[in-house]
């Protein structure tokens, strides 16, 4: 017994209620509760709606929402995916610590001047802004595209800030290390995130 | 799943297992022929599914492929050329492990 479309989005606007808005991981639950839905459907002769309460009972540990700091303050996820991506984001936040830690340590020996530094990470930055530009072309969530933005864009505008005002160099020497040491991440995020929408053929 | 201990270890193995036969499988797919050999034996949760098999995908074991079916985009995995060497190894690595177990629980079965 096949869905309709309106009970297909009922199944959605379900999974965005829990939090489940990246595609990455939404469409195959989606379809995977579909399928069960229509099999107990056929299977038990009940009607939608007692079938996906059926369908959706194996779902209820890994649907339940949360928040974990690491990877947003502000909002919650579903256990589902904070499973999947927790340690991806913890190596992330780590790695890019340590390296701006050790660089801004080490910069009066490292081969480079500070003019090179600075054009370093402005470069960085118009390229994440460009990359950020061709993400927005098309309206798709994916958990890439905001860990492509979650930390970087916060990251770019302080080093900005610090830029502007001429503030402090110490901090403004970590801050750039951080805009450097975060951009092979970046570049991952989005090849991984434009991979999925033409793999998905996504508009 | 049942007997999670147990069974956790061969979960990769069982789902590489199936792929090798199937070509490819969906999510669903795979927890309903499980069931259906096992006769409902052996449930593997969703919870335990779906990590096993974004890990396989992400070690470059899996492949996927999309699909629209019946109005909804499906993802289809199916084996790798490095996943099709790894299942040969690793169901060579679970028959031999199952032979040794059988010599340890019933050894006068054992030959």
């Amino acid at each position: 017994m096949q869905l309709t479309n309106t009970q297909l989005d009922l199944i959605d606007r379900f999974l965005e209620q829990h939090q489940l808005d990246f595609l990455d991981f939404k469409l195959e639950v989606k379809d995977h509760l579909a399928t069960a839905t229509e099999e107990l459907m056929k299977e038990k002769e009940i009607s939608f709606e007692d079938a996906f309460l059926l369908a959706v009972e194996p779902w209820k540990n890994e649907l339940q929402v949360k928040k974990y700091w690491l990877i947003s303050k502000e909002r919650l996820f579903p256990i589902f995916v904070i499973q999947r991506i927790k340690n991806k984001v913890a190596f992330h936040y780590v790695s890019v610590i340590l390296i701006a830690l050790i660089g801004t340590l080490m910069i009066h020996y490292l081969p480079f001047e500070n003019k090179v530094f600075k054009y370093g990470v402005g470069f960085c930055g118009m390229v994440y802004f460009l990359l950020r530009r061709i993400m927005n072309n098309k309206k798709v969530k994916t958990s890439y595209r905001f860990q492509f933005d979650y930390f970087y864009l916060s990251v770019i505008l302080v080093f900005a800030y610090f830029f502007v005002f001429q503030l402090s160099f110490a901090y403004a020497n970590f801050i750039g290390f951080l805009v450097l040491a975060n951009f092979p991440f970046t570049i991952y995020y989005f090849v991984k995130h434009q991979q999925f929408v033409e793999k998905y053929n996504l508009k | 799943m049942k007997n999670s201990q147990l069974y956790k270890g061969s979960l990769n193995t069982i789902i590489m297992k199936l792929l090798e036969e199937q070509g490819r499988m969906y999510g669903y797919e795979i927890t309903q022929k499980v069931k259906e050999i096992t006769k409902g034996e052996l449930n593997i949760t969703e919870g335990a599914l779906y990590p096993a098999l974004h890990k396989l995908e992400a070690d470059g074991l899996l492949d996927v492929e999309v699909e629209k079916v019946d109005n909804r985009l499906r993802k289809y995995y199916k084996l790798t050329e490095k996943g099709m060497t790894e299942t040969v190894n690793r169901l060579s690595e679970l028959e031999e492990f199952i032979k040794n177990m059988r010599s340890i629980v019933n050894p006068k079965l054992s030959y």
